[in-house]
């Protein structure tokens, strides 16, 4: 008896040991791949972006016109203003975390490929001999149909990833086709590990060039293995993923060519991940389990001592009572079987657990983000399209004035959004701070306008395919939540274009906000065709889509996302054929701890001021020009920093507002010399894109107030009347 | 009615050429075929959509060499134009005397900022606008200029400034023919592009017509 208990125990505990083992090793191994994804998803957008920033410079006509005349102070004079935003600043950033996007040197090879030297112009890194010989080594490599190449060049003797730079070399051509010559501009490589905390000590990130293994953390023994195995792989084009039994333990290892069709020394992105925390975690689950085994045989033990003893008894009695013995052992196998259960439902909660644990990890990959934006804009876009089509098409509408400008208002929501999604790349690039502050939102206003967002998906594209979609709304309260009403409202839009989505025969979606204990809950549901248990449990993370090649698998991740940051809580509950409810817990503002500033937000107009705007930008002009009109004060315009100083040397002047990006002066420039002519003079600039790249940008000392492009008539009437008010 | 005019032009030619013979030269200087825009435009990818501005048809410019600084000098230097017309220059290529005053109008309904980095004369007119401001620069030393504008890339341009008062620009198929040229010893010279400038040696003697023609290098 006792050995049946003993050998059935022992064999579940042995089975259930295997199959978490290897459920274990595929999750670490997803979990790694996820995570790889990730860092190279980020450092393809980001090399995107360096790439297309040097073709756009290479546009730059004034680069071209001074390199056709090589004339090398006006080419690096002019390199330097087009550049501005996107160099080093010596110095100034340091203590600052690396912050991407920062060129530290450029230069300029001539049509043979060989270096213009900067001579006395800054050009970034001037004292490197190694930079100019590793440079005239690759010039000489270009070839005449290049148009754009990579290189990675290492300038220190150092290991790490910072001794390296990213070299883009981007030829500069006459617009009939002429080969001028070519921009260079290094790029120092970024690093994860040390901007994000999440991963410190998980992955390590390096490259691998001409045999040697840049790498942070890593010690003399473990490089070299790693160069070795890296070295050997890629001459023998195995696998480009494999464990690797270092100094410092056993680590997977992945790697990847970062161009594999460059002309230069090739580099290889490496990945590093250690098992031996995992392995470690491993070892106390699989004790954890054993101890519970080793629970369930004493309990099985007990019960088969009870049992023996029961037989133990005298013979007959056993004869006599053979039918009650019966029963007996009837009753201690189903305990046995009981017990047995239990050990099943122990190991499923412990397996749930894990599975969270691997959510948690695989969520936080800092991917998400990368493809988000592009989500997002698109999400933006379609109410765009949408009421301006129906704008376009319907005189009727058009003609009724209350209706267009709702329509038009709608469009100013969606267009603010979009706007709001682009800033939202600066967060890309800099961990989100955990104490954001938010103003207080009404969720049912937001609930209202998500509906009339969608209106174009769910009534026109739907009834244009002859289905029928019913939203029903409601408001068992108006709770308010603090909360950013763009992302909120991007939670709604998500999970209504999923609903509709979700019913391609028509349906119902039903709103329903109310307030529960000190939360404010959202309901969303619909009655699609709902989802299945692993879909169900796969559908927030980054990249899982049911929609095949139209879904982007970003949507509810990006609603994990955004409820995260509100601290709130998101549940699903679904069934295939019946449909999907989705629900949504927010705390509910506490008034007392808002700021003031999220109470009230509406400054009145000023008395008439006499503004100078400085833009190079017609259309930039054109509109704040307007803004400012409307506002009822005079306005002169310049189109340069040149004619700006003229006329404000001429006449009277209130404020400036000025354009930081301007060719010949630019805005810093511009201003220091207003602030010479009349100090109390208060000055506004405005930014671009550049405010996007340098996310710690200082503010230049002449300027009062930055404010980002595009910029809305009330953050503008809002930072004038603070001006004012504090002079 | 207009071969009566003619006639008369002919036969008035005639007995001038009579009276006193012109010393002149002519010839066919082979153009360039005309090079196509590859369309290069990202940095403001939203002109992309405009129908592509129609390039000017190749020309060269013939000029006479020798030491003709006095005559320079002395010539009349009528006001010359280049505008912007269409995204383009109007004319490309603008032969001048040294000293010729050049106005850069705008004629279109866009911005333009007409600027040189040339050696031979620098300049930046600056961003402006129809009849915004006055736009002429005198051009007082002889050589190339390769003129921009900073808004539009593909427009480029050259004004010739020349120290010598016998030039002419060929027409559109290379031709060309230089008439009043003193008798003597002097260099002819074919500009084509910046890159492509042909000569000759050529010796004149009064009244005779010389045949030059300019292959291509």
């Amino acid at each position: 008896m006792m050995v049946i208990v003993l050998a059935v125990t022992i064999a579940t505990v042995y089975f259930a040991e295997e199959h978490r083992r290897a459920n274990y090793q595929r999750a670490l191994d997803t979990q790694f791949q996820n995570q790889v994804q990730s860092f190279l998803k980020i450092q393809e957008a980001q090399s995107e972006a360096i790439t297309g920033k040097c073709r756009a410079l290479a546009h730059a006509v004034r680069l071209r016109a001074a390199l056709e005349e090589r004339d090398v102070d006006d080419l690096y004079q002019n390199a330097l203003t087009e550049l501005e935003s996107l160099l080093e600043q010596p110095g100034a950033s340091t203590g600052n975390p690396p912050d991407v996007l920062r060129a530290s040197f450029f230069r300029f090879l001539d049509a043979e490929g060989a270096i213009l030297p900067p001579e006395n112009h800054p050009a970034g890194l001037t004292d490197q001999p190694s930079l100019h010989e590793a440079l005239a080594a690759m010039g000489k490599g270009l070839r005449e149909e290049d148009e754009q190449v990579v290189g990675y060049i290492a300038l220190a003797r150092g290991n790490e990833p910072k001794a390296l730079r990213e070299v883009v070399f981007t030829r500069i051509r006459t617009s009939s086709g002429r080969n001028l010559g070519t921009l260079v501009v290094g790029f120092p490589l970024s690093n994860f590990q040390g901007t994000e905390a999440d991963h410190a000590g998980t992955i390590k990130i390096g490259i691998w060039l001409n045999q040697r293994l840049y790498m942070e953390n890593v010690g003399p023994v473990d490089r070299r293995l790693v160069a070795q195995r890296i070295d050997t792989a890629s001459t023998r084009q195995t696998a480009n993923r494999f464990h690797v039994d270092l100094e410092s333990g056993p680590h997977l290892l992945y790697y990847k060519a970062l161009d594999p069709e460059t002309q230069f020394a090739p580099a290889y992105q490496v990945c590093l991940y250690p098992l031996a925390g995992s392995i470690r975690e491993e070892q106390a689950l699989r004790w954890k389990i054993i101890a519970l085994g080793l629970v369930v045989l004493s309990f099985g033990f007990g019960a088969s001592l009870f049992v023996a003893k029961r037989l133990s008894k005298p013979v007959e009695q056993i004869v006599a009572g053979s039918v009650e013995n019966l029963t007996r052992r009837k009753q201690a196998e189903t305990d046995l079987l009981e017990t047995n259960r239990e050990l099943e439902k122990a190991l499923s909660e412990l397996k749930a657990t894990q599975q969270q644990v691997i959510q948690q990890e695989r969520l936080s990959a800092i991917g998400q983000m990368a493809s988000g934006i592009a989500h997002d804009f698109n999400n933006t876009l379609t109410p765009i399209l949408g009421f301006t089509e129906l704008l376009l098409e319907s005189d009727m509408l058009l003609n009724d004035r209350a209706e267009a400008r709702r329509c038009l208002e709608m469009l100013r929501t969606s267009a603010k959004d979009a706007s709001n999604v682009v800033s939202r790349l600066r967060e890309f690039y800099r961990p989100a701070s955990t104490d954001e502050e938010f103003p207080m939102v009404d969720l049912a206003k937001i609930v209202q306008q998500a509906i009339s967002l969608t209106e174009p998906k769910w009534r026109s594209q739907t009834q244009a395919s002859g289905v029928t979609i019913d939203v029903t709304v409601e408001m068992k309260a108006s709770p308010f939540v603090a909360g950013e009403e763009s992302a909120l409202r991007e939670v709604l839009t998500n999970l209504i274009f999923n609903a509709v989505d979700a019913m391609p025969e028509g349906g119902c979606i039903a709103l329903e906000t109310a307030v529960e204990g000190s939360d404010a809950v959202l309901r969303v549901r619909d009655t699609g065709t709902g989802m299945s248990e692993s879909v169900r449990q796969r559908c927030l993370e980054p990249f899982f889509s049911t929609k095949g090649e139209s879904g982007t698998g970003l949507g509810l991740s990006m609603v994990y996302g955004i409820i995260e940051r509100h601290r709130g809580k998101l549940e699903i509950e679904s069934t295939p054929g019946k449909g999907t409810t989705f629900f949504i817990r927010i705390p509910l503002a506490d008034i007392s701890t808002l700021p003031a500033s999220a109470i009230s937000a509406h400054v009145t107009p000023n008395s008439s001021l006499r503004v100078l705007i400085v833009d190079d930008e017609p259309s930039v002009l054109e509109v704040v020009s307007a803004y400012l009109r409307c506002d009822g004060h005079v306005v002169a315009t310049a189109a340069s920093g040149r004619e700006a100083l003229e006329k404000f040397r001429r006449n009277t002047f209130d404020l400036v507002v000025l354009d930081r990006v301007m060719p010949e002066m630019s805005g810093d420039q511009t201003a220091r010399f207003i602030k010479q002519v009349n100090q109390d003079i208060p000055v506004i600039m405005l930014t671009g894109f550049g405010a996007l790249i340098e996310v710690t940008g200082s503010q230049p000392a002449a300027v009062d107030v930055v404010l980002s492009k595009p910029v809305t008539l009330a953050a503008l009437r809002q930072t004038i009347g603070r001006l004012l008010d504090a002079a | 009615m207009r071969y009566g005019y003619s006639i008369v032009a002919l036969a008035l030619g005639l007995t001038v050429g009579a009276v006193r013979a012109q010393t002149v030269i002519e010839g066919t200087v082979q153009l360039p075929k005309p090079s196509f825009d590859r369309g290069l435009n990202q940095r403001y990818a939203a002109s992309n959509d405009v129908p592509m501005a129609p390039t000017n048809p190749p020309a060269a410019v013939i000029y006479l060499e020798g030491d003709f600084r006095s005559q320079a000098a002395n010539s009349p230097k009528p006001p010359a134009q280049v505008a912007q017309k269409n995204i383009a220059f109007a004319p490309d290529l603008l032969p001048v005397l040294v000293g010729t005053a050049v106005d850069f109008p705008n004629m279109d309904d866009t911005y333009h900022n007409v600027f040189s980095y040339s050696k031979t004369k620098r300049f930046d007119l600056g961003r402006y606008r129809k009849d915004e401001k006055p736009t002429t620069v005198v051009f007082d030393k002889a050589g190339a200029v390769t003129i921009h504008c900073e808004i539009h890339e593909r427009m480029r341009g050259t004004i010739l400034v020349l120290e010598t008062p016998y030039f002419q620009k060929t027409d559109t198929t290379g031709r060309y023919r230089l008439e009043h040229l003193p008798a003597g010893n002097y260099v002819l010279k074919a500009w084509v592009a910046g890159d492509d400038v042909r000569q000759r040696p050529v010796e004149l003697k009064a009244g005779t017509t010389l045949r030059v023609d300019f292959p291509a290098k």
